[in-house]
C-alpha cells in the first residue's frame, strides 16, 4: 500500500501549524507579556494625569480615580488601585494605611523612579511584604499618587491568558478542518499541472511515438519536467526506428543469401543422379539450409515483434480443429505416447493463422520433445464465460529448478546437458509467448506437483 | 497419282505439325530481379520446364519491356535499384498492361503482400523460396488467365481430382483422404523433383519436428494400398522413395 500525498501534506500542514500556534504563544507569553504590563502602566499613570488638575480638593480627585474604570487597562484594575493625595487623605480604611506607609517612609527607601512617560513616573516598593506601583506626577514629585497591586497586573494579564487558551479549544477543530481543506486544495492545485502533462502522455503508444509531444505546462516550473518527457520520447522513437530497420534490413539481407542457397543446393540434389552417394550429401547439406532457413524466420519473427512493427492478418480460426487435427495425427506420429484429450468443439478465435498455428504446433512439439519414455500427453480445450483454455501437460524427467521463472526466455534450453539429444533451438517457447502477447492471450508455464509440465493457453473467444 | 498424294500427305503432315508448334510455342516469362545469383538458379529451372526466360536486372528496364513487349507472364522482385516492384507494377497497370504478374520478395510481411495485391499483383511469394512453388504458382496463374478450371492434374496414367479427391492410376480409382490427396499433389505438380521428408512433413502436416514414426512412409504405402493395382517391373508405383534423399513422382519418361 503506498501512502497517501494528501495524507502526508495534510500531516505536515498539521504539524507546521500546531508549531506555529505553539511558538506563537511562547512569543506571546514572553514578549506580549511585558508589552501588556507597560500598556496597564500606562494607562494607570494616565488616571494621575487625568485626574491631577482635581488634587486641590482630595474628595474630587479621589472620585476621578475612582472613576479611572473609564479609562482601558485600568479598569479591570479597580479593587487594585489605591490614591493618595499630597495631603496623606485616604480614600479607605486599607489605603489610609497604604498611604501612611508611604508617608512614613522616607522617598529614599523607594526604588528607582522610571519613566512611564513624559509626565508620570513609576517606582516599586514593597508595603505589607507585597510589592506595589506607584505613579506620581513628574513636575509634582510630592503632589497625589496612584498605587497599583504589582500582583493584580500578573493574574490580569495571567487571566487574559487562560482566555486565549480557552479560545483555542474552540478554535482547534476549526484549525484542524481547515487544514485539511488546504491540504487537499494545495494537492489538487499542485497535481493538476502534473496530471495534465499525465493525460498527454498517456496519449503515447509505440505507433506514434514519431510526433512530438507538444506537451506544453502553464507554468514555468515544470517546464524542465516536461522537456524531460520529450526528450525521453524522443529516445525511445529513435530506439524503435532502429529496431525497425535493422528488422527490415536484416531480413533482407538475410532472406538473399539463404535463398541462393537453397535454390542452387535444389538444383545440385536434381541434377546429381538418383540415390547416389553425393545426392545423398547434398541432401544432408539443404537439411541444415532448411535449419537455418527456420532459425532465420524465427528470429526475424522475434525481431519485429521487438520493433512493435508487427501486423496481423486476423481471421477466423477454429481453435477446435486445430487441435483435433494435432489430437488426429499424433497416435501416428507417436505411437509410445498415449494421448487424452478433452476438446469442446467450436471455440473460435480471431486471430493470425499462420501464427496461432505455428504457436500450438510449437508448445505440442515440445511436449512431445520433453516426454518420459512411454509418456502421456493431455489435449484439454475448454470455454468459461467466452473465454477459452487451452491446457498441454505432459510428464517430463528432470525438470530443471528455473524452468517456471526462465521458460519463455530467448533460446532457454532447460538442462544444458540435454542438448543436443533433443532437436531445438530454444526460440519455441519465447516466441509461442511473444506470438500470445500480440494477440492478448495468457501464456503460462507451471510445474505441477507430480513432476509434470502445464501450458495454459487463454484468451478471449470469438463468438460464433 | 500415287506419289502425288503422298507428296500431298507428306507436306500435309508438315503443315499440322508446324501448326501444332505454333498453337504451343514456348511461353515469355519476365524475370525482373536484381540478384544474379538468384536468377542463376531460376533460369535453368524455368527453361528446363519449357519456359522462354527474359532476365533484366533493373526497375526501369524491366518496366520499358513490359510497355513494350508482349510477355505472357513476369516474374518481378520488389526490392530492386532506382525503380522498386511496387513502382513498375503500378505504372505497368496504370499504362493497360495486363500481363499476370507474380511477386518476389524477401519483405514478406502482411502490410507488403497487401500492398502487391492491392496493386495488382497476381501472387506474391515470399523469399526464400522453392523454384518447384514458383513454377507451381507461374503455371496455376497462367491457367487462372486462361479461365482453365484445372480440376485434374495428370501425370502419364495417373490423375488426381481436386475436387473429389479421387486418384486414377490407370483405371483403378480410389478416394484418398485428406492428408493423402495433399501428398499426392505437392509431389505431382513437380514432377521428378525429389522432395526431402522434412519439406513433405512440413508441407502436408504442417510440423517442423521429426516425428517417431516414418509417417511419410506410411502413407504413400497407404496410398498404394487403396489404388490396389497389381504391378509389373515397368509400370511401377509412380512415387518413389529415394533413401537419403527423399521421395517423388515419377513421370514415364524419367529414369
Amino acid at each position: 500500500m503506498k501512502k497517501s500525498f494528501r495524507l502526508h501534506l495534510f500531516v505536515r500542514l498539521f504539524i507546521g501549524i500546531a508549531v506555529v500556534i505553539l511558538a506563537n504563544r511562547i512569543i506571546a507569553q514572553q514578549f506580549l507579556g511585558e508589552n501588556l504590563k507597560e500598556k496597564i502602566k500606562t494607562s494607570v499613570a494616565q488616571v494621575l494625569v487625568q485626574c491631577e488638575p482635581k488634587s486641590a480638593s482630595e474628595l474630587e480627585f479621589t472620585r476621578c480615580a475612582l472613576d479611572a474604570r473609564t479609562l482601558a487597562y485600568a479598569s479591570s484594575l479597580n479593587n487594585s488601585v489605591s490614591v493618595c493625595t499630597s495631603k496623606f487623605h485616604p480614600s479607605s480604611i486599607s489605603t489610609k494605611s497604604l498611604c501612611e506607609q508611604l508617608r512614613l517612609n522616607p522617598a529614599t527607601r523607594y526604588t528607582q523612579w522610571v519613566a512611564v512617560d513624559h509626565l508620570t513616573d513609576v517606582s516599586q516598593k514593597s508595603i505589607n511584604q507585597e510589592p506595589w506601583l506607584i505613579f506620581r506626577l513628574h513636575n509634582n514629585p510630592e503632589g497625589p499618587k496612584v498605587l497599583v497591586r504589582q500582583a493584580s497586573i500578573d493574574t490580569m494579564v495571567k487571566n487574559l491568558w487562560a482566555l486565549r487558551d480557552q479560545m483555542l479549544i474552540y478554535v482547534f477543530p476549526t484549525i484542524l478542518l481547515m487544514g485539511l481543506l488546504v491540504a487537499l486544495f494545495l494537492t489538487y492545485a499542485a497535481l493538476r499541472p502534473v496530471r495534465t502533462i499525465e493525460k498527454s502522455l498517456t496519449q503515447l503508444s509505440s505507433k506514434n511515438l514519431d510526433t512530438p509531444l507538444n506537451l506544453n505546462s502553464e507554468f514555468k516550473e515544470f517546464e524542465s519536467f516536461v522537456a524531460v518527457f520529450e526528450q525521453l520520447r524522443n529516445r525511445l522513437a529513435q530506439s524503435f526506428t532502429q529496431a525497425r530497420r535493422f528488422a527490415a534490413d536484416a531480413s533482407h539481407e538475410l532472406r538473399t543469401p539463404l535463398t541462393i542457397l537453397r535454390g542452387h543446393s535444389e538444383r545440385l540434389i536434381a541434377d546429381l543422379p538418383v540415390g547416389s552417394d553425393l545426392q545423398v550429401r547434398m541432401r544432408s547439406i539443404g537439411e541444415e539450409i532448411e535449419r537455418l532457413i527456420a532459425i532465420t524466420e524465427k528470429l526475424l519473427l522475434l525481431s519485429q515483434v521487438d520493433a512493435n512493427s508487427i501486423q496481423l492478418d486476423r481471421q477466423k480460426l477454429s481453435l477446435s480443429q486445430l487441435v483435433e487435427d494435432i489430437f488426429a495425427d499424433a497416435e501416428m506420429f507417436h505411437p509410445s505416447l498415449v494421448i487424452h484429450q478433452e476438446i469442446l468443439a467450436n471455440v473460435n478465435f480471431l486471430g493470425d493463422a499462420s501464427l496461432i498455428s505455428q504457436l500450438i504446433h510449437n508448445l505440442y512439439s515440445n511436449a512431445v520433445k520433453y516426454n518420459t519414455a512411454q509418456g502421456w500427453i493431455k489435449l484439454a480445450l475448454s470455454t468459461q464465460d467466452n473465454r477459452f483454455t487451452l491446457k498441454i501437460e505432459n510428464p517430463c524427467d528432470n525438470i530443471p529448478a528455473d524452468f517456471q521463472a526462465k521458460a519463455f526466455d530467448r533460446f532457454y534450453r532447460g538442462d544444458t546437458a540435454r542438448g543436443r539429444t533433443v532437436d531445438g533451438t530454444g526460440l519455441g517457447l519465447s516466441i509461442c509467448k511473444e506470438i500470445a502477447n500480440i494477440h492478448q492471450v495468457s501464456l503460462q508455464a507451471l510445474v505441477t506437483d507430480t513432476n509434470t509440465v502445464l501450458m495454459t493457453l487463454e484468451g478471449k473467444c470469438l463468438s460464433a | 497419282m500415287h506419289g502425288g498424294i503422298e507428296v500431298s500427305l507428306c507436306l500435309a503432315t508438315v503443315v499440322v505439325s508446324n501448326l501444332r508448334s505454333m498453337t504451343n510455342p514456348p511461353l515469355n516469362v519476365l524475370l525482373i530481379e536484381d540478384e544474379i545469383k538468384i536468377a542463376e538458379f531460376v533460369i535453368p529451372e524455368l527453361t528446363a520446364t519449357g519456359f522462354h526466360v527474359t532476365h533484366l536486372s533493373n526497375g526501369e528496364e524491366g518496366l520499358a519491356a513490359i510497355l513494350n513487349s508482349a510477355f505472357d507472364l513476369v516474374i518481378l522482385d520488389v526490392m530492386l535499384p532506382g525503380l522498386d516492384g511496387f513502382e513498375v507494377l503500378r505504372n505497368a497497370r496504370q499504362m493497360g498492361r495486363q500481363t499476370p504478374v507474380i511477386m518476389l520478395s524477401a519483405r514478406s510481411e502482411l502490410p507488403d503482400r497487401l500492398e502487391g495485391f492491392s496493386i495488382g499483383a497476381d501472387d506474391y511469394l515470399p523469399k526464400p523460396f522453392f523454384v518447384e512453388e514458383l513454377i507451381a504458382r507461374i503455371r496455376a496463374v497462367l491457367a487462372r488467365k486462361r479461365g482453365d478450371v484445372q480440376n485434374e492434374i495428370s501425370v502419364s496414367d495417373f490423375t488426381i481430382n481436386k475436387v473429389s479427391h479421387q486418384a486414377n492410376w490407370g483405371g483403378f480409382k480410389a478416394k484418398l483422404s485428406q492428408r493423402e490427396f495433399t501428398l499426392v499433389e505437392y509431389l505431382i505438380r513437380s514432377p521428378n523433383h525429389i522432395f526431402s521428408r522434412a519439406q513433405i512433413l512440413k508441407h502436408v502436416w504442417g510440423i517442423e519436428f521429426n516425428p517417431e514414426t516414418n509417417v511419410v512412409d506410411v502413407c504413400i504405402q497407404r496410398i498404394r494400398k487403396k489404388l490396389n493395382r497389381q504391378t509389373t517391373g515397368t509400370q511401377k508405383f509412380p512415387i518413389d522413395t529415394v533413401r537419403g534423399v527423399g521421395y517423388r513422382f515419377k513421370s514415364d519418361n524419367e529414369s
